[in-house]
């Protein structure tokens, strides 16, 4: 490829239809956090919903109108938005926002390439990308609203107009922007396996590769081989809800009419939908959890403790993460025998699991941790991954998941351990490498506030949902006034929300912060967090191509910090090894 | 006016651009660097993050300790107490790596954080450590399987009783519940979806006599205390779920496919009233999944009564067929019945089967 750093590009190319992985990078990032404010501001709304039961917020009429006649959110309005927070979260924020950004910025760089295999294919996903955030945005201006049954879109709640106002127009949009969506997550996983396979730099041996690489590589595995299920589930959903088929309906009496449909089975889209919904989870975990590692060994001056157990368990979790999807469909009929092998697959993820938390324990342990945002973060997404895992062994026996199943003690779950956790992750991904990214620093003080408050709000908002999940209190509810015995979390309902509230506000400080740092930012220097891995040998204005000179070569793997008879408490990868010294941790 | 919200929103984050700007400038004055991590930012990180997990923990134990009463009272059914026994057991298990984890994660980010002389350790793995961190969740978590297995069999598999099995259909739809009961024959009898129509709100087909003394009632269901049921549950629609909490039961409701949950009742409808010291208090079946717009309005009330109440209660019952309401269903539908006979077969058949998975 050569020296490319140099060439003069039209604004087009070098912003619009940039075929540079770090400038699709941004692209990836800046739509994320565009979608993750409506996302958030969703919450928000809802929020108020749930914590003042019937009162009358002017505003939501004046932002929604006729959904919200007087102020009040109308119910279906309400599942709308609960369905599009979590369609947008997982889907844009945390799997293309998350993966797109970080596979993009750190695959050319961290493995020594100049780009990814295919710029192309790599601008055409993050186009695929764009056209299903902008068919989710379309969707919610569409007669009878957006998707309306749930992230799951389970039919045939979702494949019936009839069932609900959102299964019309907005549903559609729903699946085709779905599909949209799976082809981005298609383009852009081959091209992340096939860069990290083929594109090494001279010396960057597999087992030299930072976890970040092996944490993305498992992820793009993950979805290659997941996502076009859940293209067929989708395509499959359009042909019943458009051309007549009977996949997923069979005997259906709605709004006072028999329907034709006969012999299909709702449970197969359920089988269909999980079989990526559970990988998918991982796929957003395994990045964030990735980019944590990078951050605790840089700023902990630790190498990464038992680095060959954690890249055993990315791809022991990895795996595993195939077989357990049945976890989610115990209560569905589904034989109870096939109930008790995913009993039994789901509990052993937990050990892997397990296993990173203690290795990252490990890592603290004697370690010289200097305390940036992007530290804080991650250490925060430790605590939540604790926190948000061990419900999980609960939740994954179906004896106990008869009773908690869909209630709040699950959206609890969820969110710490995948909404929040993996925020963070992405959180802690974007302080550190901002620097590498926009050539500036951020506003360290400002990063401290956004955390602190961050993490305090988190728990604040779903700790409690707990007690109310195991007090049977279901999910997906507009309202709890049918249910008297739900009146005593009125007041818990009050400060949860007042928590959501907050932390939504927090995080304006840290988009103020992002770009006003962009254009206004310290100058940032080349090494500013004093890393090993390959991409702080990047120049800071860093072009198309990525180093200017010949491509490093690898020496050592990338946690040699505070190796013990060196100079400084760093050792980068393109360092020869000295006379006698032993690579990899022995010493 | 939705101009005006986002004005307000534009003129709030442009206020939010000054406000971060006076602020460096002042810093800048001041002569510190928001960009560097300083020794004192160190110190005052590692600090919080002692204090945060103390914190945090304390929250924890307190909430629940004063959320305890908020919980789900003592199960009302037979298997229920072995969930219970099993939640809580799992709780114990998993309470202790929660408290150890956090305590080491604080501890550690407070006891190491960076500063001046202090140097880290250099050491990349230990293999008898992760040995043992590997082997105690493995034994731990084959322990917690078998015990689960063993629960999850036994619920779904009750031993048998010597008393029959009272048999309780149950019908989901956006958004009521509707129980029906088999009558004298002890046989509910044949139905169609395709004939749901107006009162006929479980489809009874009436060319089957065992349908004839069927009982239909709408968002109410009794059962006799200490008598195994078994509900039988359909949808007519779209996917609901029968959340039973108090009984420790769940099943989803699908449209064309039969499920099926079997448990006792111990504790009748009075006996929780005076347990929990509420009048009020009612079992109920909940629907637990997202099913249309008033999803959250759906709900049946459960009476569980002594056997004497259930019996007088169902003698004064109205059979459907001979109510008034059903004179309503016309008869031209004997075309349609035959047409779907065949997948009648079918949906008996797969009842049948389900008796033997019993779930
Ligand atoms: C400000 C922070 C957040 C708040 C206050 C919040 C709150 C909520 C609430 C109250 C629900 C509805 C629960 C229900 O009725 O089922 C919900 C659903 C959901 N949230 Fe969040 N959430 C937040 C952030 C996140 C994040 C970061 C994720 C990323 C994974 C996420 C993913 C989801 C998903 C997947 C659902 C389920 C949607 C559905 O039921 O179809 N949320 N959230
Ligand atoms: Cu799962
Ligand atoms: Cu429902």
């Amino acid at each position: 490829m050569g020296d490319h750093g140099h060439h003069k590009e039209s604004f087009i190319s070098k912003y619009v239809f940039s075929q540079d992985h770090k400038m699709i990078s941004k692209q990836f990032l800046i739509t994320a956090i565009f979608m993750a404010v409506i996302a958030m501001m969703m919450s928000v709304f809802f929020r108020l919903q749930l914590g003042f039961d019937g009162e009358k917020f002017p505003i939501l009429e004046s932002i929604f109108g006729e959904w919200a006649p007087d102020g009040i959110l109308d119910p279906g309005f309400y599942l709308a938005l609960v369905t599009m927070h979590g369609t947008i979260l997982v889907f844009s924020v945390l799997t293309g926002g998350l993966s797109g950004t970080f596979a993009n910025l750190l695959i050319p760089l961290q493995v020594g390439a100049r780009d990814m295999a295919s710029g192309f294919l790599n601008m055409l996903s993050y186009w695929f990308f764009l056209v299903f955030n902008i068919f989710m945005i379309v969707s919610l201006f569409v007669e009878g609203g957006p998707a309306s049954a749930g992230w799951t879109v389970y039919p045939p709640l979702s494949a019936l107009p009839q069932a609900i106002p959102g299964s019309g127009m907005g549903m559609t949009l729903w699946l085709v922007g779905m599909a949209m969506f799976i082809v981005s997550a298609l383009l852009a996983g081959l091209n992340y396996i096939v860069t990290i396979i083929n594109l090494r730099t001279k010396g960057m041996t597999m087992l030299r590769l930072p976890l970040s690489i092996w944490a993305l590589f498992v992820t793009a595995i993950l979805g290659v081989l997941s996502f076009p299920v859940l293209l067929a589930a989708a395509l499959l959903l359009i042909f019943d809800r458009s051309f007549g088929t009977s996949f997923f309906l069979s005997d259906i009496n709605i709004g006072g009419e028999a329907l034709n449909y006969m012999g299909g089975s709702p449970i197969l889209y359920e089988h269909l939908f999980w079989f990526l919904g559970h990988p998918e989870v991982y796929i957003i975990l395994l990045p964030a959890l990735g980019i944590i590692s990078e951050v605790i060994a840089t700023n902990a001056r630790k190498p990464i403790f038992g680095y060959k157990m954690m890249v055993a368990s990315i791809l022991f979790i990895g795996f595993l993460s195939f077989i357990v999807w049945g976890h989610h469909m115990f209560i569905t009929g589904m034989n109870p025998f096939l109930g008790s092998v995913f009993v039994a697959t789901t509990l052993v993820v937990a050990i892997p699991s397990a296993i990173k938390v203690f290795n990252y324990l490990a890592t603290l342990w004697k370690a010289n941790i200097r305390f940036s945002p992007a530290m804080l973060f991650a250490i925060g997404m430790v605590s939540l991954f604790i926190t948000g895992g061990v419900t999980g062994i609960i939740l994954g026996d179906s004896a106990l998941d008869i009773n908690i199943h869909d209630t709040y003690f699950v959206v609890a779950h969820f969110h710490i351990v995948m909404g929040a956790s993996a925020i963070f992750g992405m959180f802690a991904g974007i302080y550190h490498w901002f620097p590498k990214m926009y050539g500036r620093m951020m506003n360290n003080k400002l990063g401290y506030i956004h955390f602190w408050i961050t993490i305090v709000c988190v728990y604040g908002v779903f700790f409690p949902m707990h007690f109310q999940g195991l007090a049977g209190m279901p999910r997906r509810y507009y309202s709890n006034s049918f249910f008297e015995q739900f009146s005593i979390f009125d007041e818990m309902n009050v400060w949860i929300t007042v928590f959501a509230t907050l932390s939504s506000f927090v995080q304006f400080l840290f988009i103020a912060n992002f770009f006003y740092s962009i254009f206004r930012g310290k100058k940032a220097t080349e090494n500013p967090w004093e890393s090993n891995t390959l991409e702080w040998t990047t120049p800071v204005d860093v072009g198309h191509g990525n180093w200017p000179g010949a491509i490093p070569e690898v020496h050592r793997w990338p946690y040699d910090y505070s190796k013990p008879g060196k100079e400084k408490d760093f050792v980068p990868q393109n360092v020869p090894l000295e006379e006698g010294e032993v690579d990899g941790g022995e010493h | 006016m939705g101009t005006l919200t986002y004005i307000v929103i534009v003129l709030g984050l442009l206020a939010g651009w000054k406000l971060i700007r006076v602020y460096e400038l002042s810093e800048e004055l001041r002569g510190s660097d928001t960009e560097e991590v300083t020794e004192s930012d160190n110190k005052w990180n590692g600090i919080l993050m002692l204090v945060m997990t103390l914190g945090f923990l304390a929250m924890a134990v307190y909430e629940v300790i004063t959320y305890q009463q908020f919980l789900l009272p003592p199960a009302s059914s037979l298997h229920g107490p072995e969930i219970d026994m099993l939640l809580f057991v799992t709780f114990v298990i998993i309470g202790i790596p929660f408290v150890a984890c956090h305590l080491v994660l604080g501890w550690f980010a407070f006891a190491y954080f960076m500063k001046e002389g202090r140097e880290a350790y250099y050491v990349s793995h230990n293999n008898r450590l992760e040995f043992i961190w590997t082997a105690i969740p493995t034994v731990v978590l084959f322990a917690l399987i078998f015990y689960g297995l063993a629960v999850w069999d036994s619920v779904i598999y009750p031993t048998e009783r010597e008393e029959e099995t009272l048999v309780v259909e149950v019908l989901g739809k956006q958004f009521q519940w509707v129980s029906r009961y088999p009558g004298d024959d002890d046989t509910l009898g044949v139905v169609n979806y395709r004939l749901i129509e107006g009162t006929n709100t479980m489809g009874l087909d009436m060319e089957d006599p065992n349908a004839h003394d069927d009982i239909v009632i709408l968002g109410e269901m009794h059962l006799p205390v200490n008598r195994e049921v078994r509900l039988q549950f359909r949808s007519q629609d779209v996917i609901h779920s029968a959340y039973l909490p108090h009984f420790r039961v769940q099943m989803n409701c699908v449209p064309g496919m039969a499920t099926s949950f079997r448990f006792t009742p111990t504790k009748t409808s009075q006996d929780m009233k005076e347990e929990l010291g509420d009048e009020k208090f009612e079992y109920l079946i909940l629907c637990n999944k997202i099913c249309g717009s008033a999803h959250y309005t759906m709900k049946m009330l459960v009476v569980v009564e002594s056997e004497e109440d259930y019996n007088k209660w169902l003698g004064e019952q109205k059979v459907f067929y001979a109510s008034e309401e059903s004179k309503v269903i016309p008869v031209e539908t004997l075309a349609e019945v035959e047409e779907t006979s065949i997948e009648e077969e079918g949906t008996s058949e797969e009842s049948e089967e389900v008796e033997n998975t019993k779930i």
